[in-house]
């Protein structure tokens, strides 16, 4: 166990706590913040044990936290009723596609703005920013529109990904990302591989590339993210049900009367794995990332 | 005339480079948002027939959505989405990132846990707490309130506390990012600035008021604006969880837009409720910026 005396100073300092009073202090924070925590995941693991609830337990009176008893075979249950496997694919189709356009065209965009600088690029840079805060709502019905009957190649893509794809590209935040990035990358480097013959596509794909893997991680790893939780356009693109993202389909499956509410719990348990699990594994990276973007968002 | 086409030549090739490359990003860009934008404005000013403009209308779409009785309503509705997201949570993320950073056991836990909610795709967020909210006893608050032998409360059904409600789980499910912001901001401050407060034999309230709050303002500031901008366009939340009900008492203007634009077929209308969106936030947007540039300015 730590010692107050390890602590750093900030509001409160090491000396201060030594003082009944601020140990009190002190530890009514540290209730206080139990109580949140438990306050932050007490609904979703609601939800799990939920689905886990035999169907007969759902209206049981008095109604339990708890289910009765676990069984695999709710899972399996579940599983068999909501036939995700068509949308978890699709789902999937749509996180590496977000993240090959995202990285490919965010970032020679990016490395671009930050270091060629051809002319015009302040002035493309300026539109950047700006359309980084622009509200949105007044180009929902254009941009469906466009999805119908994209312009000049007159193709429709409704029911494709590309549509979100090509979404998931248009990521002011994530150009600025890599603009910054790039902006911090020494320039001493760049001259010395110049002098050495190399050109522009060579410098970025063995100099900035191999210094850029921290934050291609965190884009990729936010791109995934975003495709297992957005909702909207996939939903007005994406009409075929085999087609169709994890949410938009748990988001449908929510005015099916034949769900049960055990099941429909076990399902949205099913959505929040493949987040978690990246999650688990990229904690540290994901956290991290707040950082990189964050205040100067 | 060698000369010039040697400059023109020397110009290309500075150029022509770094076009090829950012190509695709402006391409995109273009087609996904700038093209989008500006059309929404002209064809807000069109008799639109489905998703095809018709013929100039002018201002009539415009008029139309004002004059529907319940435009009142609905932009009260986002109004008060607004303020009671800032009531509820505007000032917590603050006080957790303060709170963690004055731990020493498990600051790392609170911090994981607390930002755990922010993980989970939005819509099972949403969806998880219309369950909660659930009317009948197997919802997780009226189990919660009958074994104190209250309820069941009607939570979501009751229109007086509808935004309320959904603000509440708003809250809970995005509380975690601007914790960290905050907490990272906390992280920048030098101990030695508080040492040399202590020093002086400043009170804790002191050293939170002359320390800590002049190095947070900046940031509070633009988390203030960036909520309001983000909740004024609430949209998936009333679709998610009330289908914007009951009775319309949690439309918001974003959720209105849709029902116009994708579900009642008024696309007409829904472009110019857009427009109308647009200029009311046009204004945040353009302080934001100036402010964004102080605060950079700044630190």
């Amino acid at each position: 166990m730590k010692r107050f005396h390890t602590k750093e100073t900030s509001i409160l300092a090491a000396t201060d706590l030594k003082s009944l009073r601020y140990k009190i202090l002190y530890w009514v924070l540290f209730g206080i913040l139990v109580l949140i925590a438990l306050c932050s995941v007490i609904p979703t693991i609601w939800a799990v044990l939920f689905g886990f609830k035999g169907s007969q337990e759902i209206y049981a009176v008095p109604t339990t936290f708890f289910p009765k008893q676990f069984s695999l075979i709710s899972i399996y249950d579940a599983w068999q009723a909501l036939q995700f496997g068509p949308n978890i694919i699709s789902t999937l189709i749509v996180s590496l596609g977000n993240v090959a356009f995202t990285l490919v065209i965010c970032g020679l965009g990016g490395y671009v703005l930050s270091r060629l600088k051809p002319k015009g690029a302040k002035t493309i840079f300026v539109i950047v920013v700006w359309t980084m805060m622009m509200p949105s709502h007044v180009r929902m019905v254009p941009l469906f529109m466009e999805f119908i009957d994209f312009p000049v190649i007159h193709v429709n893509m409704m029911n494709s990904y590309l549509p979100l794809w090509l979404m998931a590209a248009a990521n002011s935040f994530n150009i600025m990302l890599f603009k910054n990035h790039f902006d911090s990358v020494s320039m001493a480097l760049v001259e010395a591989a110049r002098l050495d013959g190399c050109n522009n596509i060579r410098i970025f794909s063995s100099i900035m590339v191999p210094l850029s893997v921290p934050i291609i991680a965190f884009v990729a790893i936010t791109c995934i993210n975003g495709a297992w939780s957005e909702f909207f356009w996939p939903y007005l693109v994406l009409n075929d049900v085999k087609l169709q993202t994890l949410p938009v389909r748990i988001f449908l499956l929510k005015s099916k009367p034949q769900i049960k509410m055990n099941t429909y719990m076990m399902g949205l348990t099913f959505a929040c794995v493949p987040p978690a699990v990246l999650f688990a594994i990229f904690q540290k990276k994901i956290m991290g990332g707040i950082n990189i973007g964050g205040v100067k968002g | 005339m060698n000369k010039r086409r040697g400059k023109i030549t020397s110009f290309f090739k500075k150029n022509a480079g770094g076009w090829a490359l950012m190509l695709p990003m402006v391409v995109v860009l273009y087609f996904m948002i700038w093209r989008p934008q500006v059309e929404g404005f002209i064809w807000s000013l069109f008799k639109m027939n489905a998703y095809t403009p018709v013929e100039f209308a002018g201002l009539q779409n415009y008029v139309e959505v004002v004059t529907e009785p319940q435009f009142l309503t609905v932009l009260w509705n986002t109004v008060q989405y607004v303020l009671w997201s800032l009531v509820v949570g505007f000032l917590p993320p603050l006080f957790i990132a303060m709170m963690i950073n004055e731990m020493v056991h498990f600051r790392n836990g609170f911090k994981i846990t607390i930002y755990l909610p922010t993980i989970i795709p939005a819509i099972v967020g949403y969806l998880i707490w219309y369950f909660i909210y659930y009317p009948d006893g197997a919802g997780l608050l009226n189990m919660l309130l009958a074994k104190v032998g209250l309820g069941p409360f009607q939570w979501l059904n009751d229109g007086k506390f509808t935004i309320l409600f959904i603000t509440i789980s708003m809250t809970w499910k995005d509380l975690g990012g601007a914790m960290l912001l905050y907490y990272a901001a906390l992280q920048g401050i030098d101990p030695s600035l508080y040492e040399a407060a202590i020093l002086d034999g400043a009170s804790v309230m002191q050293r939170i008021r002359y320390v800590t709050f002049p190095r947070l303002s900046g940031i509070m500031l633009l988390c203030f604006i960036r909520q309001i901008i983000a909740v004024f366009q609430v949209m998936e939340q009333p679709m998610a969880m009330t289908s914007g009900g009951p009775n319309g008492a949690s439309t918001s203007l974003g959720y209105q837009l849709y029902q116009y634009g994708f579900v009642t077929g008024r696309t007409g209308q829904a472009l110019a409720l857009g427009g109308v969106m647009f200029g009311i936030l046009i204004i945040f947007t353009c302080f934001y910026f100036v402010l964004n540039k102080k605060v950079e300015d700044n630190t």
